[in-house]
């Protein structure tokens, strides 16, 4: 009955490590719901970016099914992951990943084809009107990390996966950044999944599951 | 379309760079096209602006007007069969001064009779009349000091000659024309070699090659222009000096877009985990390629236009319209070509790399 956005159903997905086959994600089930902000916590190279480049649509598993908003996903052919990239996925990245060339308004309007007025509207909310015309190069950390937060909800996507947002930041400010997140999901009925090993943010998420030798379980 | 454009002005000082040097490589290469051009004039103007189609030269003068000779009989024969529209040509390579004790100057006598259509416009002076020891001067020997009216000595006949008038463009082989009279070449062979007997080098026809006269062979001016010596071997290796740097300059071009895109693989990877699609990758290479060749090709052509006017008229440059066109345009293509290897690096870029920290 509610939004399911995303549902990973038993996914596998394992790499040939010398002679042994390593298995990163073993039959790993997530479903998250429109409006819902859910964390994934674990060591590193426990296979959390693992599940987050599958569930983005840039990585096959080797088995298992990926519904987005009700379309198994998974069956299409590579070609048209890069549409559904655009049209479904939100993303934000680690080291926020603006490009150098474009003024912080133009990563929504040029790179997204997002109206101005949802530009002015997202910047609003975020509290960085004022940098609208600014290159990234002339931001702060974390006043970069706010203009790719707002580069992930600028398109209709209705899935927002964020990777380590907080991790080129302080506390203070990885904070702040993770409160952007979660007042835009809640806002805007979208479903995101944050991959973290900052605890110290982890109350901010509606749910939390740990991942650790390639299972996944709500903590 | 507009990312492009957009990367272009953020990274002007990287991509001024390599206009410059595209500007200064083309510039290099039209350069050579106005002298390659040039120099073939300088070879070839004399016959090739006569208004004739055909020369007839004899059998075994391996297309060289000067080498060729044609008997009395034999030209009376061509006279027959093309009527007024051939006329009797004789090419001699001899040595003029201004009065007896300067240096002494190249000349090419074309000895041609006056009444003939072979007869040369002047634009200063009057045309070569049926005068003896009239002559009438390529304006290269105006620029010697020779005006209009002065008297100019035939080194070896010691016969002097009048210059009656001033012609454009007429040179052969490298060294410029003075068109006299039958009469007057034959007086000054006559007084160099006093058996000497009236034969003609060669006839020049304003028609296509009618019936064949038996002892000749009937050449295009085509044939006949590429046969003079030296005119293909400096063509041809000028010409491929040319298209090399054409070559090279779009290769660079490539070399450049390959190395500066591949410092943006990180951006090329953000850009397709966001969603761009390859076909917008490569327009958007493709045409920041095309933008740099085009503005560099306009560039240097106005450059080389410019640079063209300032020269002085002895230098042997001629700026053709059409093969700078065609060199240019030939620059852009290949420089479109040669940026696919960067479209081939950034079609293997994984998105997935960006996720996990790998590109930091």
């Amino acid at each position: 009955m509610t939004n399911t956005v995303l549902n990973m159903k038993d996914i596998v997905k394992s790499y040939r490590d010398g002679e042994a086959q390593r298995t990163i994600l073993n039959h790993v089930n997530l479903t998250v719901r429109a409006g819902e902000f859910v964390a994934i916590v674990g060591p590193s190279g426990c296979g959390k970016s693992t599940l987050l480049n599958i569930a983005g649509m840039m990585l096959s598993p080797d088995s298992g099914e990926i519904e987005l908003c009700g379309q198994t996903v998974s069956a299409l052919p590579k070609k048209k992951w890069t549409r559904i990239r655009k049209e479904m996925i939100g993303f934000i990245f680690q080291n926020h990943q603006l490009l150098p060339y474009l003024k912080a308004g133009e990563q929504l309007s040029v790179l997204l084809k997002c109206d101005g007025q949802k530009v002015q509207e997202l910047f609003g909310e975020l509290n960085i009107e004022h940098l609208i015309d600014q290159y990234p190069a002339r931001m702060s950390g974390g006043e970069r990390q706010r203009v790719a937060i707002a580069r992930a909800f600028a398109s209709d996507a209705n899935l927002i996966l964020a990777d380590e947002p907080t991790a080129s930041l302080d506390s203070e400010r990885g904070r702040h950044a993770v409160e952007m997140i979660q007042m835009e999901v809640h806002k805007r009925n979208r479903a995101a999944v944050m991959v973290t090993h900052d605890e110290r943010v982890l109350d901010l998420a509606d749910k939390i599951y740990k991942m650790e030798d390639g299972k996944l379980m709500e903590s | 379309m507009k990312l492009a454009w957009k990367e272009l002005k953020y990274n002007w000082k990287k991509y001024l760079l390599v206009e410059i040097i595209v500007i200064l490589m083309m510039f290099m290469v039209l350069f050579l096209s106005g002298l390659v051009k040039g120099l073939g004039s300088a070879v070839s103007s004399g016959v090739d602006n006569m208004p004739a189609e055909t020369f007839i030269v004899s059998e075994d003068a391996e297309k060289i007007l000067t080498v060729s000779s044609l008997t009395s009989d034999e030209f009376a024969t061509v006279r027959q069969v093309y009527g007024k529209k051939a006329a009797s040509i004789d090419v001699q390579r001899m040595y003029i001064q201004k009065d007896t004790d300067s240096d002494k100057l190249d000349i090419a006598y074309f000895a041609i009779d006056p009444d003939d259509f072979l007869n040369p416009e002047v634009y200063q002076g009057e045309k070569l009349g049926t005068d003896t020891d009239a002559i009438v001067l390529d304006d290269d020997f105006e620029s010697q000091g020779i005006q209009v009216g002065d008297s100019i000595v035939d080194s070896a006949s010691g016969i002097q000659l009048k210059v009656v008038g001033f012609t454009k463009d007429a040179m052969y082989g490298h060294i410029s024309v003075g068109y006299i009279s039958v009469k007057t070449y034959t007086s000054i062979m006559k007084a160099l070699n006093p058996m000497y007997q009236e034969r003609v080098h060669a006839a020049a026809v304003q028609s296509a090659p009618g019936e064949k006269v038996d002892g000749t062979k009937a050449y295009s001016k085509a044939e006949i222009v590429e046969a003079i010596p030296g005119y293909k071997a400096e063509q041809m290796t000028i010409t491929m000096v040319e298209w090399l740097l054409v070559v090279i300059t779009a290769l660079i071009i490539g070399i450049f877009f390959f190395v500066i895109n591949l410092q943006k693989e990180k951006e090329f990877g953000v850009l397709k985990a966001v969603g761009t699609s390859m076909g917008s990758l490569v327009r958007m290479i493709l045409s920041q390629v095309f933008l740099i060749a085009v503005s560099g090709a306009v560039l240097s052509a106005g450059l080389v236009a410019l640079m063209s006017a300032a020269l002085p008229a002895t230098m042997p440059f001629t700026l053709l319209g059409s093969q700078v066109a065609l060199v240019l345009a030939a620059f852009v293509l290949i420089s479109i070509l040669g940026s696919l290897a960067t479209v081939i690096r950034v079609a293997s870029i994984d998105p997935a790399q960006i996720i996990g920290g790998d590109f930091q």
